[in-house]
């Protein structure tokens, strides 16, 4: 037993750990043994990353050209498609409704207008075999027939006269006279007044 | 966390104890390690004289021991509590804190228990001394460039010498000294380890008869209740120099054990170098050394 009296007061210390130049020594080996095995797992790891990354890298190149592939396709199919092409015609008849619900009253009527004022222009012995009027009524192109060619001219005259073609001026184009029979082929055309 | 790149060799060098009978009256003793008996020894009037000392014989400044006087602390014997050795300082300072003349914080307290038959007990010895003073003595010895690094009491010391001197220490000794206040004290001692102390009464003269007469009866009451309570039978008495002129003859007669004076043999001073005031603090001194 050992007895002692110090009345120096030294508070108890925490043990120093300490090592020897041997345990220095190995703990160095051991840190470094340590710090290889764990480079060399890292370098592996990254060597097994990089070549997953090439890997995955080739195949989203082979996807990607399948994704263009298949949306061509896809582009292809839908172009083609029957739905796309009935679409299509639906929505050229639904412009065509439209067009005429804005306007077809207004042609109907300048062209029923003009066939009317053909018939008031039109004088006995003369016969209309061919009617073309444009859209907006801005030129005429007739072709009939006749028994008296005079009558012609008197049907020319009365379009000049008509109020109904003031926009227009008609002129005899063309006088067919057969060889055999009395009709006489006639064609009318008209131009704009300038 | 500290690396040892290389070995370190052992200590060479000397170290420097120093005992105290008061504030103008030191024994410094310059120690080579390993060497039971002091290479120089000197006696100081001041802490510097002992500087001086130090300086001459370069000893290690670092590392002083002080060896107390017996009247500049208190003694007592005191329950111990269950703790490891280590812990004891800081544990018995609250303990005895109803006790002390001072706050705990203010006092500065030590302690070591003293075994039964060899086993360890709950009893022990503790001893305190004022703060202020420790930190007195420490500031005084700083002044000077000298560290103290253990402040100890002189049983102790006795203790390690009285075992030194006997080559069959697992006999219980008895010591009989004059403490610096005058006092007669018994000490008993088994193999290095303090195991009782008492004071008999104040020393006296070879013709004081009624003192001395006194001090043997005190002897002789401490051995029976040593011998009934503790079964500690002393088989020599050792008397210092400085009582046995008084009663050695006395002891021998009447408690009829072997009574010797301590000889110190080849650990004594050289002739002439300490005189009778300055002998009885050598002896602590040089016991401290031994342990």
């Amino acid at each position: 037993m050992k007895q002692s009296i110090n009345f120096i007061y030294i508070p108890p210390k925490i043990p120093d750990p300490r090592f020897s130049c041997k345990q220095l020594i190995l703990f160095t080996i051991g840190f470094a043994c340590i710090l290889f095995i764990t480079l060399i797992i890292q370098g592996v790891r990254l060597y097994i990353a990089s070549d997953a990354l090439a890997t995955a890298q080739a195949h989203q190149s082979t996807y990607q050209n399948k994704i263009t592939k298949l949306a061509g396709q896809l582009s292809t199919i839908k172009e083609n498609s029957p739905v796309i092409r009935l679409q299509k015609q639906i929505d050229d008849n639904q412009a065509a409704i439209s067009y005429l619900d804005e306007h077809g009253d207004e042609q109907q009527s300048t062209v029923t207008n003009l066939f009317y004022s053909l018939g008031e222009a039109i004088v006995p012995d003369v016969w209309l075999t061919i009617i073309e009027i444009d859209d907006l009524g801005n030129r005429v192109y007739l072709v009939g027939r006749t028994n008296q060619l005079a009558q012609v001219y008197k049907f020319v005259d009365n379009l000049n006269d008509h109020s109904a073609f003031s926009h227009l001026e008609f002129e005899l184009d063309n006088i067919k006279i057969p060889e055999h029979g009395d009709n006489k082929a006639f064609s009318v055309f008209s131009r704009e007044q300038p | 966390m500290r690396f040892i790149l290389r070995r370190q060799p052992p200590a060479q060098g000397s170290y420097l104890m120093v005992a105290m009978a008061s504030a103008s009256h030191y024994i410094a003793a310059a120690f080579c390690q390993g060497q039971t008996k002091p290479e120089h020894i000197t006696v100081a009037d001041s802490v510097e004289a002992i500087a001086t000392f130090a300086d001459d014989y370069e000893v290690d400044k670092d590392n002083i021991t002080l060896i107390l006087c017996n009247n500049s602390y208190k003694l007592t014997i005191h329950d111990m509590p269950d703790l490891a050795d280590d812990d004891l300082q800081d544990a018995i300072r609250w303990q005895i804190d109803s006790e002390l003349d001072f706050s705990p914080e203010d006092t500065a307290v030590d302690a070591f228990r003293v075994p039964d038959q060899g086993r360890v007990t709950d009893s022990g010895y503790l001893a305190t001394k004022p703060l202020k003073e420790v930190d007195s003595l420490q500031a005084s010895f700083s002044e000077h460039n000298l560290k103290l690094a253990n402040i100890t009491i002189a049983e102790l010391g006795l203790a390690h010498l009285i075992t030194h001197l006997f080559s069959d220490n697992s006999q219980v000794l008895a010591a009989l000294y004059v403490t610096s206040t005058d006092q007669v004290q018994l000490m008993l001692v088994q193999q290095g380890t303090l195991l009782f102390i008492r004071k008999l009464g104040p020393a006296a003269t070879a013709f004081d008869i009624e003192q001395n007469n006194n001090i043997i009866d005190q002897c002789q009451r401490t051995f029976a209740y040593a011998q009934n309570q503790r079964q500690l039978s002393p088989s020599t008495i050792l008397l210092t120099r400085d009582i046995s002129s008084q009663i050695k003859q006395r002891l021998e007669n009447q408690l009829k054990v072997k009574v010797q004076v301590l000889d110190l043999g080849s650990l004594a001073p050289d002739t002439n170098t300490l005189d009778d005031r300055s002998y009885p603090y050598y002896l602590p001194l040089i016991g401290m050394n031994l342990a």
